[in-house]
């Protein structure tokens, strides 16, 4: 398309707004006094998210994003809070001073920390120059596949991912079967036994 | 083999039981000491017969540490047969003795027991064969004789004696444990026998301290200067402990302990120059205390340690033999002396007061002639066993110091006049003792008599041994084990029997002012007293040297041991420990205050946490 | 068709960083678990932006691999600690984390 035509401020405008969305959204979210609320903001902020994927050439991934990430997490937290009701508690944002304080300071201390670790430039990132997936070294620019599923999978699936993908996916299997034993409530001073006996022995 | 004296004290003296028997124990008691004394002139035997200069005889490795490896091992010699014998003899009558005198007592079996355990440990004393083994006798009759002294621990004044007894020890223990270290380092070894070899080995400072130091011990075991202090206490203990190891035997190891380590007295460098005039002074000074006493059992104690004085003072100057035969003969007739005081009170219903008795010679015939006997011998008069063992003293002394000898001679004077006083007081004269008492005083039992008069004959003929010239049977045996003695010969026969001639004049001078005084006087105590005035008070009351230790020494050492106990241990040292474990607790609950259990102050911590470990990071690289 | 923007890496990771930083703060100023739990996906969130980022300007897939597998964990930890809250809720009857301080002192 066009794209290579915008100017470099031109092309910096999307991901301005979308930034920008994303931050307003983050401070919604924290501030919001229904809980509903605040979840809705946050998956406004995830969008914006999968939007700044987009802009950086990641768009499978921005898909994954938005499905995956803000479809069905932010559902399932929807969900939840709906049945703990917690939407009406109102709990109030401001605590005891000193707390309150201590978290602002240290994140602003951090923010600030960020900022200037990236202003002070390339002289933080001293890491080696960055191979392709097979090994060549790579163009610094990405090439044109980048953002596609194909690539993904050849990067997922390589030798150097393959096991870290497999792990998560057993470490899936066991959130699942987490959540069962949790949302069941395992008793263990009632096995099934005797209540077929007790049954039998009303009956009898 | 040389096991046997120890032995033989030893099963006896660990098992008292509570047979209804007691007769049994004393008995048993007293068959062991026999059987020692037998055991002792068989070996005594056997030495001679061997031919052999020593016999070492080796039980067990006691100590292996490294290099350091100690036996328990003892040594049979000519020094060690000599006071084996005399221990065990001595210890044999006075066992016998006791049968007696603590018929009725009701402590009768513990008697026995700690009698033998003594006899055991002073016979392990003389026979070691190295320092560590005589460290556990030298220990060993220390315990026995604060056990003995305070035998009567219901009364105060005993259990009190007892103590400053071992206390007193105590101090010369330490000049021992350290001389002994020394020791090591200067020659490598404890062996009594290594050590006289190597001699050379150690330096002169090394001599002259180690000396010192077992002069200290010495001066604590047979109270000398300055450690005597105890012994006139210790006549609270029953009166066959004072004969038996006041007087014969343990006092004695501090004089045994000089003689045995005689390769080190012998050396130019040593400190015998110190024992010697420790022994000369103590001599002269216990004697004129001995006049001022009015208890029969003070006077002999301190007769003792004028009499041991004697012996270092013949230690010092060289005259080993000299000292080992006045330890052989003291032993006789002062065992005999202070049984004899037993008798005698024993008869008066424990009265020990000189003042209160007289007039004992017809009631009492053996008593007396024993006691008469010994006075003369300790006195010096010829032909008796004092006047040679002495003579031999003063004759060494003469040899060496003038000075000296010139004490030597006063001691004896003065000890020929306070023991003819004692002898007087309480024999002759008219009574002085309430009637119906002195109706029924009467002469002791046999088991009593018997042991008086063997040591009085022991201490009539006891000089047979120890005659001058080449008749002199106890230097020719002890010879191998004593150097030749310096200054112990006096140059001409002449000489000797003019200095003989001497001292026996200076001892009949002395008897005859206490006849004239006590024989002949009814009231001859109140003339001396006069006529010395104010001495005599100084020498009732001992220089007052019991005094002088308590406001010295002893104030000051309890002060700083109250205040040890009643404030530095409470406020410092439990202080810091409490103070710690307090302090650990204070820290531990301001630390709880941070466990709020609340997530967020923790979620708090852990930003901050890493935080601070990206600064670290950012700051690292930059 | 690829959309990359070639705009610069930084203003990627300012974003990222204060994303992470509101929902640092916003961790630990609320006391409903439930929103507690939110600002912990918007840190999960913001951190995904900038591996994508990185990797972006290293031409490097990876970054890209691992933001998937972030979205993955994410999930499986959304889950658990759901189902904890739920779990809490049934005993507790609210959401109030003050309220959960068992392990105090």
């Amino acid at each position: 398309m066009g794209m290579t035509e915008l100017t470099a401020a031109g092309r910096l405008v999307p991901v301005a707004i979308a930034g920008l969305v994303a931050v307003v959204g983050a401070l919604l979210m924290v501030s919001r006094r229904d809980v509903v609320r605040g979840a809705l903001w946050l998956v406004v902020t995830l969008i914006a998210i999968a939007v700044l994927y987009v802009t950086l050439g990641a768009e499978f991934l921005a898909m994954i994003q938005v499905i995956v990430y803000a479809g069905a997490i932010m559902v399932l937290f929807l969900f939840v809070i709906v049945l703990l009701a917690a939407g009406r508690e109102p709990l109030s944002l401001r605590n005891t001073g000193m707390e309150g304080v201590a978290a602002v300071t240290v994140a602003l201390g951090m923010l600030l920390l960020i900022v200037f670790a990236t202003a002070a430039g390339g002289e933080l990132a001293h890491t080696p120059a960055p191979l392709s997936v097979d090994g060549t070294p790579a163009p610094a620019v990405p090439r044109s596949g980048y953002g596609t599923p194909a690539a993904i999978g050849e990067a997922l699936f390589s030798p150097r991912n393959v096991f870290t993908m497999e792990l998560v996916s057993v470490l899936l299997v066991a959130a699942m079967a987490g959540v069962i034993v949790l949302a069941k409530g395992l008793r263990r001073d009632a096995p099934a036994r005797p209540e077929h006996e007790r049954r039998r022995a009303d009956a009898g | 083999m040389l096991a046997g004296p120890a032995l033989g004290a030893l099963i006896n003296g660990l098992w008292p039981s509570r047979l209804r028997g007691r007769v049994l124990h004393g008995v048993l008691a007293c068959a062991a000491t026999g059987l020692a004394f037998l055991v002792a002139l068989l070996q005594h035997i056997q030495l001679g017969a061997s031919g052999q200069e020593s016999i070492r005889q080796s039980y067990f490795t006691w100590i292996a540490s490294g290099p350091l490896r100690i036996d328990f091992a003892l040594r049979l010699d000519p020094l060690s047969s000599v006071m084996c014998l005399t221990v065990s003899g001595v210890a044999f009558l006075i066992h016998v003795y006791s049968l007696g005198y603590m018929a009725r007592d009701k402590a009768y079996v513990r008697f026995f027991c700690f009698l033998n355990m003594f006899t055991a440990a002073m016979l392990l004393l003389v026979t070691a064969a190295n320092l560590p083994v005589m460290f556990i006798g030298w220990e060993g009759v220390g315990l026995c004789s604060y056990l003995l002294i305070g035998f009567w621990h219901a009364r105060d004044s005993a259990s009190r004696a007892g103590f400053k007894a071992f206390v007193v020890n105590r101090v010369g223990d330490f000049g021992f444990i350290v001389a002994m270290l020394w020791c090591y380092k200067a020659f490598g070894t404890l062996d009594l026998h290594e050590m006289a070899a190597r001699v050379g080995h150690a330096s002169a400072a090394d001599i002259r301290w180690i000396t010192l130091l077992f002069l200290l011990a010495a001066t604590g075991k047979s109270a000398q200067i300055p450690l005597f202090v105890w012994l006139p206490d210790a006549m609270e203990g029953p009166t066959p402990v004072s004969a038996l190891i006041h007087a014969a035997t343990m006092v004695t190891a501090g004089v045994y302990l000089v003689v045995r380590l005689n390769a080190l007295y012998h050396h130019p460098a040593s400190a015998a120059g110190v024992v010697a005039w420790i022994g000369a002074l103590t001599a002269l000074l216990a004697a004129t205390i001995a006049i001022g006493q009015n208890d029969m059992k003070r006077v002999l104690a301190y007769s003792t340690v004028s009499q041991l004085g004697y012996m270092f003072l013949a230690a010092g100057v060289g005259a080993y033999t000299a000292a080992i035969f006045h330890l052989v003969t003291h032993a006789f007739f002062k065992a005999c002396l202070f049984l004899g005081a037993g008798s005698v009170m024993h008869a008066c219903h424990d009265e020990q007061d000189i003042l209160r008795m007289g007039a004992l010679r017809n009631k009492m015939r053996v008593t007396h002639w024993t006691f008469l006997a010994s006075t003369m011998s300790i006195a010096g008069i010829v032909p008796l066993a004092g006047f040679f063992s002495k003579d031999e003293i003063l004759a060494g002394a003469f040899g060496a110091n003038k000075l000296l000898w010139t004490l030597g001679l006063a001691g004896a004077f003065l000890t020929a006049f306070y023991m003819l006083r004692l002898l007087y007081l309480t024999f002759y004269g008219n009574t002085r003792i309430a009637p119906e008492v002195y109706q029924r005083a009467h002469e002791s039992p046999p088991s009593m008599r018997v042991p008086l008069r063997v040591l009085g004959t022991l201490a009539i003929v006891g000089g047979l041994i120890g005659l001058p010239g080449s008749w002199h049977m106890l230097r020719r045996y002890l010879e191998p084990v004593l150097p030749v003695e310096t200054g112990g010969e006096p140059p001409s026969a002449l000489l000797e029997v003019g200095l003989m001639a001497l001292s026996l004049a200076v001892v009949l001078c002395g008897i005859w002012v206490a006849s004239a005084l006590f024989l002949r006087r009814v009231d001859g105590q109140r003339c001396l007293e006069r006529r010395l005035g104010e001495v005599y008070v100084a020498l009732r009351r001992k220089w007052w040297v019991d005094e002088f230790y308590m406001a010295f020494v002893v104030g000051p050492l309890s002060t700083l041991a109250r205040a040890c106990s009643d404030w530095f241990d409470p406020k410092v040292i439990d202080g810091t420990v409490n103070g710690l474990a307090a302090a650990v607790g204070g820290l531990a609950r301001g630390q709880v205050r941070s466990q709020t259990g609340r997530i967020r102050d923790y979620a708090i911590v852990i930003l901050t946490g890493a935080f601070i470990l990206a600064l670290c990071l950012v700051l690292g690289r930059v | 068709m690829p959309a990359d923007l070639h705009v610069s890496t930084e203003t990627y990771i300012l974003v990222s960083a204060l994303l992470f930083v509101i929902g640092m703060a916003g961790f630990c100023l609320r006391r409903n678990v439930l929103v507690m739990l939110m600002c912990v996906e918007l840190m999960f969130a913001s951190s995904g932006l900038v591996f994508v980022a990185a990797g972006r300007d290293r031409a490097d897939a990876n970054g890209q691999v691992y933001t998937l597998l972030l979205i993955a964990l994410a999930a499986a930890e959304v889950a658990v600690g759901l189902a904890l809250v739920v779990a809490v809720f049934r005993n507790r009857r609210s959401v109030d984390v003050d309220l959960l301080s068992d392990l105090k002192g």
